[in-house]
């Protein structure tokens, strides 16, 4: 699971949060049980960091 | 003289027979359809309730007295995700979705990995979900059939199909069988 960078990205900003997504689409995810939305953008920055820092 | 009725004592199969009556005696248990489908998509779930991993089915029995023979397989993985934690774990149902009427859990399982440290290493573990359960919906309606799982603690999370897709399969098989 560790090429699963959109889930790697989600629980560094939120560790707890509730989701379910398709592949590595972002468009995809849905919040689950009353997660706050992480936006689209921040979570494209975050990929992109972890990616970097391997 | 009576009449003596001779029985053969085998069939040559590699003869052509074409039958013109039917069969009796046979008992139930007659396979009378089947639906399968096979996915190679990745789907992720975190979640504390169950949630869908992408496998679901449907399928109208021709009588009410029919059973379901359900067949699931797909392999998935558990990632603790650098978590602070000691286990991490994977729960699964199969539920029946009587036409939107209704959603029963009809069968639940689940696998769970331990460790000895809560230091935040990473912990995956790689597992094969294996599911065969003889259902008996009572209906003639559509059904369908879905997994669900849920993953323990919060902060992990579950991969079905881990490692990436096209590399392996998921698959739910419905069988029809006669009374």
């Amino acid at each position: 699971m560790k090429d699963n960078y959109l889930f790697r990205a989600i629980k560094s900003i939120n560790e707890n949060a509730e989701f379910r997504f398709q592949e590595q689409d972002i468009d995809s995810i849905e919040w689950l049980n009353g997660t706050t939305p992480i936006a689209k953008d921040v979570l494209e920055t975050k990929v992109q960091e972890i990616k970097d820092s391997e | 003289m009576p009449f003596t009725t001779l029985k053969p004592n085998g069939i040559d199969l590699s003869q052509d027979f074409a039958f013109t009556g039917s069969v009796s005696g046979a008992g139930g248990g007659k396979v009378l359809q089947t639906q399968s489908i096979t996915h190679n998509s990745r789907t992720t779930v975190s979640s504390g309730n169950f949630s869908g991993v992408g496998l679901e089915d449907t399928i109208t029995c021709s009588a009410s007295t029919s059973k379901v023979l359900i067949m699931v397989s797909g392999e998935y993985g558990v990632d603790s995700n650098n978590a602070s934690v000691t286990y991490a774990g994977a729960k699964w149902k199969l539920f029946r979705n009587h036409s939107g009427i209704s959603e029963t859990e009809i069968f639940s399982t689940h696998t769970q990995h331990n460790r000895p440290e809560n230091s935040g290493m990473d912990m995956i573990f790689q597992d094969n979900l294996n599911i065969i359960y003889l259902d008996s919906p009572n209906t003639t309606n559509e059904i369908t059939y879905s997994v669900g799982a849920k993953n323990e603690p919060a902060t992990t999370g579950i991969e079905f199909i881990a490692g990436g897709s096209n590399e392996y399969n998921k698959t739910i098989t419905l069988i029809e069988i006669g009374a």
